[in-house]
C-alpha cells in the first residue's frame, strides 16, 4: 500500500495537478462562504469544466472544491451567524458567540485547523479502509451487489426525509428516469418517446445542476437573504494558542472518529456529522453549560466532524461505485464522465490514478491551511454579496455548464426540467438524495438484479445462500429495524 | 396539525406517473407487456418492478396523509417570485437559438436580477456584462465549447 501510495504522489505531484486543486480550493472556499450555495451545487455546476481536463487534473480539482466547501461554510457561520453550508450550521452556536466577544479570529482559526486535522486524519483512514474493502469487494458477485446496492438505498431513504413513503417514491422515481434510453442487456430504446436526444438517456450531470443549483435558486427567491453586518476583526483579538489545541486535541480526535464513520454509512454525511460530534463533545467536556456561550471546543468538535465526513463518504463511492450522498453522487458522475467506473476493479484498473487522488487529498489539506489563512482575512466580506447579483451569475454559469456537457441544447432543456422538478420536491418535503442516488446506481442494480435471477432461474434463494449476500441481507434487516425504532422513538431534545 | 393541498397530490401524481408507465410500456418498449415482470431478459423487467415501487410508495404516502400525518409547519407558498425566475429562465431558453447563448445570458441575468428586486441597474449591467464575457472567454475560447450564436452575437 505503501508503495502504491508513494508511487501516486509521485504521479500527482504536477504543476497542472496542484494548480487544480489550488483553484478548486479557492473555488470551494468562496462559493462555501456564500450563504446559499451548497457543496453539492458547487461540485454540480463546476463538474462541466473538468470533462475538458484529464482525470489526474479534473478530479483533484473537485475533490478541492469538495472539501473547500465544507470548510468556506464555517466563515459566514462565526461572522454572520449564517452558515455557509448546512454542514457548518453546528459551528454558527458558539463560533459566533465567540465572535461576538470580540474573539472572531480565535473562533476562523479554530474553524480551520480542526477542519485540517479532521480531514487529514480521516484521509489517512480512507486511504488504508478503501485498499482492505477493495481486496473483498473484488470477490462480490451480482447478488452481493444488490444487496449492497439495496442496503445503501435504503439506508438513504431511511434518513433523508420525514417519511420513508415519500423517500421511496424519490427512490422509485429516480429508478424510472434512468430506465430512459437504451437497455443496458438488449440495447432496446426504453421510453425515448421517438426523441433522438432521449436515446442516450437523461444527462446526469445538467439534469444535477438543475436538480441542486436551479432549484436552490427557486427557493431563495421566494425569500432572498438580506446582507447582514460582517463582525470586523480587532488589531488586539485573541488567536488560537498552543493551549487551546492541546485542550481541544481529545474532541478532535473523538469528533474525528465520529466524522469518518459517519462518512462512510450511506445516507448522511458532514450536515449530521457536525452535529452529532458537537453533541458529543458537549457530553464528554467538563463543562458543558459553556457550549453554545462560546466554548471553542464547540467549534473544533463541529469543523473536524464534518471534514472529516469528506474523506468517508468517499469510501463506498470509489470501493463499491455507490455515492453515500449527493456530493459524492456527483463526484460519481464526474468520474464516470472521465471514463472512470468506480468500483473494485478501479483500484486494479487504475490502481496509480486511485493513489494519485489519495495522495492530492492529503497534499489538498495542506493547501488548505495556506488558502484557509488568506479566506479568514480577505474573503469575510464576499458574504455580503446580495442575492440579486449572485444568483443571476450562478443561473448563467449553470446553463452555460449544461451546455457544455454535450454541446447540446436538449440539456438546458433537462436542465430546466431538474430545476422545477427539485423545487417541486423540496416544496413538498420529497427528499432529493433518494432519487439522485437511485439514478446512479440503476444501471448497476438493473444489471446485478438481472443476472442474479437469471443465474438462479428466477429464484430469490440465490441471496440467502451465497455467504456474503445472506450476511448483507441479515444487515438489511437489522438496518431496516433500527429505522422503523429510530422512527417510533419520541424525538430527542436538541443539542444545542 | 394542517393537511396541505399539496399533501395529497406527492401521492397523487406518483401513483399517475407509475400508472402511466405501465400503461405506456407496450407503446414505449415494443413487444413488451406486463407479463415480462417474470421474464428477467425483458427490457421491460426493470421499469415494472420500478413503476410497481411508485405505484406502492404513492398509495403508502396517500394512506398516511390520510391518516392525518400531513405537513406540520403548513407555511404559505411565496410562489410569485419563483414562478417569474421559472418563466425567466424559460424565456431564455426560448431565446437562445434566436439570439445566441452570450446574449440571451447576459438578458437572463439582468432580467433575473429585476426579479430578485435589486436596485442598482448599473451595476447589476457590469456584473452581468462580465459574467457573460467570462463564459464566453472560460468555455468558448479556452474550453473550445461552440455555443449558439444567433443575431447579435
Amino acid at each position: 500500500m505503501l508503495e502504491n501510495l508513494a508511487g501516486g504522489f509521485l504521479f500527482i505531484l504536477n504543476p497542472a495537478s496542484l494548480t487544480a486543486a489550488l483553484v478548486g480550493l479557492v473555488a470551494g472556499v468562496v462559493v462555501g462562504a456564500l450563504p446559499g450555495l451548497t457543496a453539492t451545487m458547487a461540485v454540480a455546476v463546476l463538474s462541466p469544466f473538468t470533462f475538458f481536463m484529464r482525470p489526474e487534473i479534473g478530479i483533484p480539482f473537485l475533490l478541492a472544491v469538495f472539501k473547500a466547501a465544507i470548510y468556506g461554510g464555517s466563515i459566514p457561520a462565526i461572522t454572520i451567524n449564517t452558515p455557509g453550508t448546512a454542514a457548518a450550521a453546528a459551528t454558527t452556536l458558539d463560533g459566533h458567540a465567540l465572535a461576538r466577544r470580540g474573539e472572531a479570529m480565535r473562533a476562523l482559526q479554530m474553524s480551520l485547523y480542526a477542519s485540517v486535522f479532521g480531514d487529514m486524519a480521516s484521509t489517512l483512514l480512507l486511504i488504508v479502509a478503501a485498499t482492505q474493502l477493495a481486496v473483498v469487494a473484488i470477490r462480490f458477485g451480482s447478488p452481493e451487489f444488490v444487496m449492497l446496492y439495496v442496503i445503501a438505498l435504503t439506508m438513504i431513504a431511511g434518513v433523508s426525509g420525514r417519511n420513508a413513503a415519500r423517500a421511496c417514491l424519490s427512490a422509485g422515481a429516480g429508478f424510472l428516469i434512468a430506465a430512459i434510453g437504451l437497455d443496458p442487456m438488449s440495447g432496446q430504446q426504453r421510453f425515448t418517446f421517438g426523441v433522438p436526444d432521449l436515446i442516450g438517456g437523461i444527462s446526469f450531470v445538467p439534469f444535477l445542476i438543475g436538480l441542486f443549483a436551479l432549484s436552490e435558486i427557486l427557493v431563495e427567491g421566494e425569500n432572498p437573504r438580506r446582507p447582514e453586518e460582517v463582525i470586523e476583526f480587532r488589531r488586539d483579538e485573541p488567536r488560537v494558542t498552543l493551549d487551546d489545541m492541546r485542550r481541544v486535541m481529545p474532541t478532535l480526535l473523538r469528533s474525528t472518529g465520529i466524522g469518518f464513520f459517519i462518512g462512510v454509512l450511506p445516507g448522511i454525511g458532514a450536515e449530521i456529522s457536525c452535529w452529532l460530534a458537537y453533541g458529543t463533545a458537549k457530553r464528554f467536556s467538563k463543562h458543558p453549560e459553556q457550549f453554545g456561550q462560546g466554548a471553542i471546543e464547540g467549534v473544533a468538535a463541529a469543523e473536524s466532524g464534518n471534514n472529516a465526513a469528506c474523506p468517508g463518504d468517499l469510501i463506498p463511492m470509489m470501493v463499491l461505485g455507490i455515492p453515500g450522498d449527493t456530493v459524492t453522487a456527483v463526484l460519481l458522475g464526474a468520474f464516470m464522465a472521465q471514463g472512470l467506473t468506480p468500483g473494485p476493479l478501479l483500484f486494479q484498473k487504475h490502481s496509480v490514478l486511485v493513489y494519485g487522488f489519495f495522495a492530492i487529498l492529503l497534499i489538498s489539506n495542506l493547501m488548505l491551511l495556506g488558502v484557509g489563512l488568506v479566506a479568514i482575512r480577505y474573503f469575510r466580506h464576499i458574504t455580503l454579496i446580495p442575492a440579486g447579483l449572485l444568483y443571476p451569475v450562478v443561473a448563467g454559469l449553470c446553463f452555460a455548464g449544461s451546455f457544455a456537457v454535450n454541446s447540446s441544447y436538449f440539456d438546458l432543456l433537462v436542465t430546466l426540467a431538474g430545476g422545477v422538478l427539485g423545487y417541486g420536491m423540496r416544496k413538498t418535503q420529497v427528499p432529493i438524495p433518494p432519487m439522485v442516488i437511485a439514478m446512479l446506481v440503476a444501471p448497476g442494480l438493473e444489471s446485478a438484479l438481472r443476472q442474479s435471477l437469471l443465474l438462479s432461474d428466477a429464484g430469490l434463494l440465490i441471496f440467502v445462500s451465497r455467504p456474503i449476500a445472506g450476511g448483507m441481507l441479515l444487515t438489511l434487516i437489522a438496518a431496516v429495524g433500527l429505522l422503523v425504532w429510530q422512527n417510533r422513538r419520541p424525538p430527542r431534545p436538541s443539542v444545542g | 396539525m394542517t393537511r396541505r393541498p399539496t399533501d395529497l397530490a406527492v401521492p397523487i401524481i406518483g401513483a399517475a406517473v407509475g400508472g402511466a408507465t405501465l400503461i405506456l410500456l407496450p407503446a414505449q418498449i415494443p413487444g413488451a407487456s406486463l407479463a415480462d415482470v417474470s421474464e428477467m431478459r425483458s427490457p421491460a423487467f426493470f421499469p415494472i418492478v420500478a413503476a410497481t415501487a411508485v405505484i406502492l410508495a404513492s398509495v403508502a404516502d396517500a394512506t398516511r396523509v390520510l391518516a392525518g400525518g400531513g405537513a406540520k409547519d403548513a407555511e404559505p407558498w411565496r410562489w410569485r417570485r419563483p414562478l417569474g425566475l421559472a418563466l425567466a429562465f424559460a424565456l431564455y431558453l426560448l431565446l437562445v437559438p434566436l439570439l445566441g447563448m452570450m446574449t440571451s445570458a447576459f438578458l437572463l441575468m439582468v432580467v433575473m436580477s429585476r426579479v430578485f428586486g435589486y436596485p442598482r441597474a448599473g451595476r447589476v449591467l457590469v456584473v452581468a456584462l462580465a459574467t457573460t464575457a467570462l463564459i464566453y472567454v472560460l468555455f468558448e475560447r479556452v474550453l473550445l465549447v461552440l455555443f449558439p450564436h444567433g443575431l447579435i452575437f
